[in-house]
């Protein structure tokens, strides 16, 4: 990857998380202060490879977004794009809206992120590349109908994808345009550009806190993490 | 690389102590003051030029309990394509005075800058994207227990530290330590103003109070930091 090169932030943010149970979606919810929103843009605003920050939001939220960016991410170019309606979609028109070659895609439902985790992702010579955990539990496969286990999951070449990822532009958009045409539906980026697009891509070792908040029981393990603001490998 | 810091009120008094200490003995290499034009600021800036000549003294000049003073100073700093690493809040004023004495616009201009100037350069520097390494405000034990007459340099102090409470938690994503000081007693003009008739060479030195800045900002400054640091004799 050539040195010295701009990276867009891609962040998604246009869930509603009924699963948390708030009245309002997850990504405006207060942790240590800050809306969980504001974690990814305090981390990217802090790289100084990362020239521009996209979000998309909920529809309805628009202006409450408007007003996080203009807080958290001023010293940055920054906008905010439409939603789809799928998160494969989101992507895509976030992807079509940036302008660099290079894009860093994140969600803000990762808010246990820090400028050195983007920083390490963008200096990884890849062009695609993926934070991937290993599972250090065990897993099998099973037959969802009879609830028959069918065969174990081998740990040594099966790991959890992870958040943030990096992209050539044009590898990702070529993705979306390709699964869009044979109306295949991914529910991650990185496989989608390897599966669809044929492009090649890595992983780097991801980290253990770096956990999608989905109930609210992980708003207070992230309330922990952050408090100590200490990623752990 | 040596850091730069940025001291306000730092012409005379525990501002002045603080500049020299830390020139003395830290690896400072730019000191940015901000202070009201006087002919004493002017000495303060040539003996410290002539004394240490490898270090960079920047002198601007604002009254920070003026907005527009202060965020003029704040642009400079800007314009001048300075990153501060480290704040040090420590302008203060006061103009003691009974409930039934205290004039509103004193009590207002007394909050500006003893409470809210010392938010505003935090609050810029981080929406500049610029998070400072480390705070240190410069309360009183005046603001842990409220002194008759004083009400208002009491209350503002009262807030310094604790908004120092808030700042130390929301500014742990961005990596900024925040620290609050309370000097008791010391022999500064702010004091004469409030106890005239107290010989000064009985209490406490500026001098004093910079040595604890100075291991504040050494590296075991952390170890010290997690609460409201009480300094007097």
């Amino acid at each position: 990857m050539a040195r010295g090169s701009t990276f867009s932030f891609l962040l998604l943010s246009g869930g509603v998380g009924r699963r948390t149970e708030l009245s309002y979606p997850k990504q405006f919810h207060l942790i240590n202060g800050h809306p969980m929103l504001a974690y990814a843009i305090i981390a990217a605003i802090q790289v100084d490879e990362i020239d521009e920050i996209i979000v998309n939001c909920p529809p309805g939220f628009e202006e409450q977004t408007e007003n996080i960016l203009e807080a958290y991410a001023a010293s940055k170019d920054h906008m905010i794009v439409p939603t789809g309606a799928t998160r494969q979609e989101s992507t895509r028109i976030l992807v079509e809206n940036a302008r660099n070659d290079h894009v860093i895609l994140h969600e803000a439902a990762r808010p246990v992120i820090s400028p050195d985790k983007i920083v390490s992702l963008i200096r990884t010579e890849r062009p695609n590349v993926s934070y991937c955990q290993p599972i250090h539990f065990s897993m099998c496969s099973v037959d969802p109908q009879s609830h028959k286990l069918l065969a174990r999951v081998d740990r040594d070449t099966t790991m959890n994808i992870q958040l943030p990822q990096k992209f050539a532009r044009t590898h990702l958009a070529k993705a979306h345009e390709e699964a869009r045409r044979r109306r295949l539906i991914y529910t991650e980026d990185a496989m989608l550009c390897a599966e669809v697009g044929g492009f090649d891509v890595f992983f780097e070792p991801g980290w253990n806190t770096n956990i999608k908040i989905t109930t609210g029981d992980d708003f207070r393990f992230a309330e922990s993490v952050l408090q100590g603001y200490r990623i752990d490998e | 690389m040596s850091e730069t810091i940025l001291v306000t009120g730092g012409s005379k008094g525990i501002g002045a102590a603080i500049v020299e200490q830390l020139a003395r003995e830290r690896d400072v290499g730019t000191f940015v003051t901000i202070a009201r034009r006087s002919n004493e600021y002017g000495r303060f800036i040539e003996r410290n030029t002539s004394l240490y000549p490898d270090k960079n003294f920047i002198p601007l000049y604002a009254d920070i309990g003026n907005r527009d003073q202060l965020e003029f100073a704040m642009d400079e700093l800007a314009r001048r394509n300075i990153r501060v690493d480290t704040v040090v809040n420590n302008a203060g004023y006061t103009n003691p005075k009974s409930v039934n004495e205290i004039n509103i616009d004193d009590f207002l201009y007394t909050l500006k800058t003893n409470l809210v100037a010392p938010f505003s350069i935090v609050q810029t520097l981080i929406k500049r994207g610029q998070p400072p390494r480390l705070v240190i405000n410069i309360a009183s034990t005046a603001g842990i227990n409220g002194r008759p007459g004083w009400l208002t340099y009491s209350a503002s102090k009262a807030g310094l530290i604790n908004m120092t409470e808030v700042l130390r938690e929301e500014l742990k994503v961005y990596g900024t330590r925040v620290v609050c000081v309370s000097p008791g007693r010391c022999a500064t003009d702010l004091r004469k103003t409030l106890a005239p008739d107290e010989d000064p060479a009985t209490i406490m030195q500026p001098s004093d109070v910079a040595r604890v800045i100075s291991v504040l900002v050494s590296e075991v400054g952390h170890l010290i930091d997690s609460q409201n640091l009480v300094v007097r004799t």
